[in-house]
């Protein structure tokens, strides 16, 4: 017996989140069915509305995804934002330390999209991204090992900008998430997308 | 021995790559822009990238910043010249800043770069003393690399002060030494297309320009293009079209009985064939998004684009600044950007030094770029966006007195 799929909403902050938030979804196969996606604008804009989607998820699944940033724990972030009870229709995950954490732990994948040499990979210590302090930066950083000029134009800023990531970041990225990431591959060197990939399967709605 | 032909070693083809390269850097570019007395602004004093982004509450200037690049154009193009130029706009005295008080001058210098050549073009003008009152040269300098090439006026100005009414650059005699920036000059491009316009032709009063900013003739300009380019244009954006407007299945360009062309285009629908529809039955969206795709796809001369997220959807909004980092990609190209838009200024990628932030105040408008305030580079730094870091900066400071004036009447 195949149940019928759930219908859940996206609320996130960004490009970047709402491809990995999407490419999540379609991972857990045709068991949710993606509604309407809430991708707000700004600093701030989803720990202002965060208690809203709280609510609002009693009528129908929300998941939300931000990065944990500054913040000490998810569960701090999480306590933060909302101070009443968490809805259980609401999957609210926080990415350690940042969205690109879950983008480079699919080390294979990211290394062969952005077309680096493996001379580079060697010389590279073993990485573990959530502990990266500045997981854009160490993704920048990789991308400006790239053999492919226009990786490098896309993805690195250029030189004096006071822009952190290069004017095609997100749409090369977003792509890079929508063709090649693969959530498999990369809940093994993120502990915070396993949970997520766990949550999202033991998922049930509660109506 | 073998002789193995440079091109077949893996290190011709880097050399190949590396002059590839250096073609793309060949295309000039406006680096620096310094006026007194232009319109809103009584002095500025801009660098400029290869992307701009000018920013500022409503009647704060962004218009008139992109107007001193189309005042160039005038007064080089055909038919065009320092009167007609002063004529288009008013004469000099709309043209001064009301502002400007004992300095009567409106001064322009441009700094243009093509790889190793350094252009630089400085012009001012003033009020012909007499009956006339003319606008005329009050100097005129080019030099290449600090080289002056020449300087105004000179000897023959003085004993022949008629000489004065015309600009050197204007003057095919006169300025075949400095002829690449004449040429540079004469090809920017400037797109504020209005939909109403296109739809309705009749609507716009005469026809005094003849360049056509507003779209009138556009689809003249289209049907212009030789075949070969046209069909290809119009296949990409087609291709882009579809992203937005999911039952467009077709974009082409038709002559009806009358000769006249149209676009035209394919609506999927119920019925097998679909339905066509002209441009006049094109959305405001539709038209405005061919338009400014039209103009992005159009050449490699700078561009000048006013307010291109009018009628847009704010998810496309959001993708223009990559749009245009993605023409650049692939063609060098200068695009100069007047906007309005908080989403178009929520991209990561977009550096305070693209950002030219206009602040009207009683003295005229003071230009800014955003890289030259320490307090916004920390913000912007921090990973803050440019719309995060100055938004609530240009919002009009008293908008909340808007209904309230209104609620009295």
């Amino acid at each position: 017996m195949t149940a019928n799929p759930i219908p859940i909403d996206i609320a996130v902050e960004d490009a970047l989140s709402e491809a990995v938030a999407k490419r999540l979804l379609t991972h857990s196969g045709s068991k949710f069915v993606l509604g309407t996606i809430h991708r707000g604008r700004g600093f701030g804009y989803l720990r202002k509305t965060a208690p809203g989607w709280n609510r609002a998820s009693r009528s129908r699944p929300l998941l939300m995804l931000t990065d944990l940033d500054d913040h000490a724990c998810p569960l701090a972030l999480i306590r933060n934002w909302i101070v009443d009870d968490i809805e259980s229709n609401l999957i609210f995950r926080v990415a350690v330390r940042e969205i690109e954490s879950w983008i480079l732990a699919d080390w294979d994948g990211i290394t062969t999209f952005l077309k680096i040499p493996r001379k580079y990979l060697t010389s590279c210590p073993p990485l573990v991204p959530e502990e990266l302090i500045d997981p854009k930066a160490a993704l920048i950083d990789l991308s400006s090992r790239s053999t492919d000029r226009s990786v490098k134009q896309r993805m690195v800023p250029l030189p004096n900008s006071t822009a952190k990531v290069g004017r095609e970041y997100n749409p090369c990225l977003s792509e890079f998430v929508e063709s090649v990431w693969d959530p498999n591959r990369a809940r093994a060197s993120a502990d915070s997308l396993n949970r997520t990939l766990f949550r999202l399967a033991d998922f049930s709605p509660v109506w | 021995m073998t002789r193995r032909w440079p091109t077949q070693t893996g290190k011709s083809r880097r050399i190949l790559w590396i002059s590839a390269g250096s073609y793309n850097i060949l295309r000039m570019l406006f680096t620096h822009l310094e006026l007194k007395n232009w319109r809103n602004f009584r002095a500025a004093d801009i660098k400029l990238q290869d992307r701009v982004f000018i920013i500022g509450s409503n009647a704060s200037g962004k218009s008139n910043l992109l107007d001193v690049f189309r005042f160039l154009r005038d007064l080089v193009k055909p038919g065009g010249g320092l009167q007609h130029a002063f004529e288009k706009r008013g004469g000099l005295s709309k043209v001064r800043c009301l502002a400007a008080r004992r300095f009567p001058q409106v001064e322009i210098a441009v700094e243009a770069v093509e790889g190793p050549a350094t252009w630089k073009y400085e012009l001012g003008v003033k009020q012909e003393q007499g009956r006339q009152r003319r606008p005329v040269v009050a100097h005129e300098r080019v030099s290449l690399n600090g080289n002056r090439l020449f300087e105004r006026p000179n000897s023959d100005d003085t004993a022949d002060q008629e000489r004065l009414s015309q600009t050197h650059l204007e003057q095919i005699n006169a300025n075949s030494e400095f002829r690449p920036l004449v040429k540079f000059f004469e090809q920017v491009r400037y797109l504020h297309l209005v939909p109403q316009l296109l739809r309705h032709p009749g609507l716009s009063p005469g026809t005094e320009q003849p360049e056509d900013p507003f779209g009138r003739n556009f689809m003249e300009a289209i049907a212009r293009s030789p075949q070969k380019t046209r069909d290809s244009r119009l296949r990409r954006i087609e291709g882009a079209l579809k992203a937005v407007v999911p039952q467009l299945k077709q974009l082409k360009m038709d002559k009806d009985e009358l000769g006249i062309p149209h676009l035209e285009a394919i609506y999927e629908h119920w019925r097998g064939n679909g339905a066509r529809q002209r441009e006049d039955q094109f959305s405001d969206g539709t038209l405005r998004l061919i338009g400014l795709l039209w103009s992005l796809l159009e050449g490699d001369a700078p561009l000048l684009l006013e307010e291109p997220e009018l009628s847009l959807h704010t998810e496309i909004v959001r993708r223009i600044p990559n749009i245009l980092a993605l023409v650049q990609r692939k063609g060098k190209r200068q695009i100069l950007v007047s906007t309005h838009s908080t989403e178009m200024l929520s991209d990561p990628g977009i550096g305070g030094e693209e950002v030219v932030w206009l602040l009207p105040g009683n003295e005229g408008t003071e230009a800014v770029q955003l890289n030259s305030r320490p307090d916004l580079v920390a913000k912007l730094k921090s990973g803050l966006t440019v719309a995060d870091a100055i938004l609530p900066y240009t919002a009009p400071q008293r908008a909340d007195q808007l209904s309230l004036a209104l609620s009295h009447l």
